[in-house]
């Protein structure tokens, strides 16, 4: 029998941005595999946080509690892949992926879980702009929905007004890179902690 | 001043001085007698710092593993950048006596170190052009029971001196310790990497 597409999973009209405090909540991130789970505590190879150290600047993640912990093994596949992991405008319907064609269960998939309140607005790293400028970015989780999981989040660093940095300013970047990969091995767990179920009305308007 | 042409000794003269204990390095591949060959300046200092030799040998296999598979990284880096930075790194790291030491070259094309001594742990990274492989900065990273303690990036030498103050007060109760009647030497510190 085919496997459905969570609804849960999909975002529907009327879902709103989530904004609320989440301090207390925690993201879970996917690996491809649980091969680095004798590493925790250790040392985390490269391997198991991201494919490419890019991905620090805008580091995706799930927010469990409505998405279950077995959503991690779901794999987008096919053609129609790029489509379903674009950032939903909370506006169009968005298409419900179809087993084996839009997406896949991967078993051997893995996940930890990370703080909230640990890294949301809690790193501040100093940069220098060009003619010298010394400036602040600061690590945010944010609420980026893409068209087939509304639970996604990403952490990103921030300016002072208000963008996003990227990979690309490379003279900020190492500085990022180093202290981003640093305090994902601290922060990093797998036991499974308390998980909050959050209320309609932090991202529903009906 | 950083310098990597420290007195090493010949490769020859460890294999024969140490030769059961040197599993690991038993091939005779020119990479491998080049690795090790830098690396005998690690295994110079634990024999007066009393640094876990298994500990020394463990990870400078880890770094010759690294060598082996991340080979389209070090086609960019030049392996004498790779091992320059890898000796500063471990000697700097070992002197504190590390629980755990591991190494690894990333994707970011830097060379990356971790280290857990007591209730730290220490992450430096150096980080080499991703077009020309050559060095451009170091990343130190210190948390202490999970606290964030430093984040700070610049040449090598001033990121392990920052990293050191860290574990001055720490070293210094431990020699204080051990200077009322355990005598070791105050000077089995120093190092003539910087």
């Amino acid at each position: 029998m085919a496997m459905q597409y969570p609804r849960i999973l999909l975002p529907a009209l009327g879902y709103k941005q989530i904004t609320v405090d989440l301090s207390r909540y925690f993201i879970c991130r996917t690996t491809e595999d649980t091969l680095w789970i004798s590493q925790i505590g250790k040392n985390l190879p490269e391997s198991a946080l991201y494919k490419d150290s890019k991905e620090l600047f805008d580091y995706s993640t799930n927010l469990p509690g409505h998405f279950k912990l077995k959503h991690n093994y779901l794999e987008l596949c096919g053609e129609k892949k790029k489509d379903f992991r674009q950032e939903w405008d909370f506006q169009r319907p968005v298409e419900v992926p179809v087993y084996n064609e839009d997406f896949k269960e991967v078993k051997s998939k893995g996940w930890f879980f990370i703080p909230i309140g640990e890294i949301h607005n809690k790193i501040e790293l100093p940069i220098t702009k060009p003619k010298n400028i010394v400036t602040t970015v600061v690590s945010e989780i944010v609420h980026t929905p893409t068209c087939s999981n509304f639970w996604h989040f990403s952490i990103r660093w921030k300016e002072p007004d208000g963008t996003y940095i990227s990979p690309s300013d490379s003279a900020w970047k190492r500085l990022i890179t180093g202290t981003m990969r640093a305090k994902l091995n601290e922060l990093a767990t797998i036991e499974t902690p308390d998980l909050f179920i959050l209320p309609k009305d932090a991202f529903s308007n009906e | 001043m950083l310098s990597a042409t420290a007195t090493a000794p010949s490769v020859g003269q460890y294999y024969f001085v140490d030769s059961s204990r040197m599993e690991n390095f038993a091939e005779n591949s020119p990479l491998k007698k080049r690795v090790f060959s830098d690396i005998a300046p690690i295994y110079e200092m634990q024999k007066s710092r009393k640094v876990d030799l298994k500990q020394v040998l463990n990870l400078s296999n880890q770094f010759f593993q690294e060598l082996v598979t991340k080979k389209a990284i070090v086609n960019i880096i030049p392996i004498k950048a790779l091992l320059q930075y890898f000796i500063i790194s471990a000697r700097e790291l070992l002197k504190h006596s590390p629980s755990y030491i591991s190494v690894e070259i990333t994707s970011a094309k830097s060379l990356y170190l971790f280290a857990k001594v007591g209730s730290h742990n220490i992450y430096l990274e150096s980080f080499f052009d991703e077009q020309t492989g050559k060095y451009i900065e170091t990343v130190v990273n210190v948390f202490e029971n999970k606290n964030h303690k430093l984040a700070n990036n610049g040449n090598i030498a001033d990121m392990v001196k920052e990293m050191g103050e860290i574990f001055v007060p720490i070293e210094k109760d431990y020699f204080d310790f051990f200077s009322n009647g355990y005598a070791i030497p105050q000077n089995s510190t120093s190092s003539t990497w910087l």
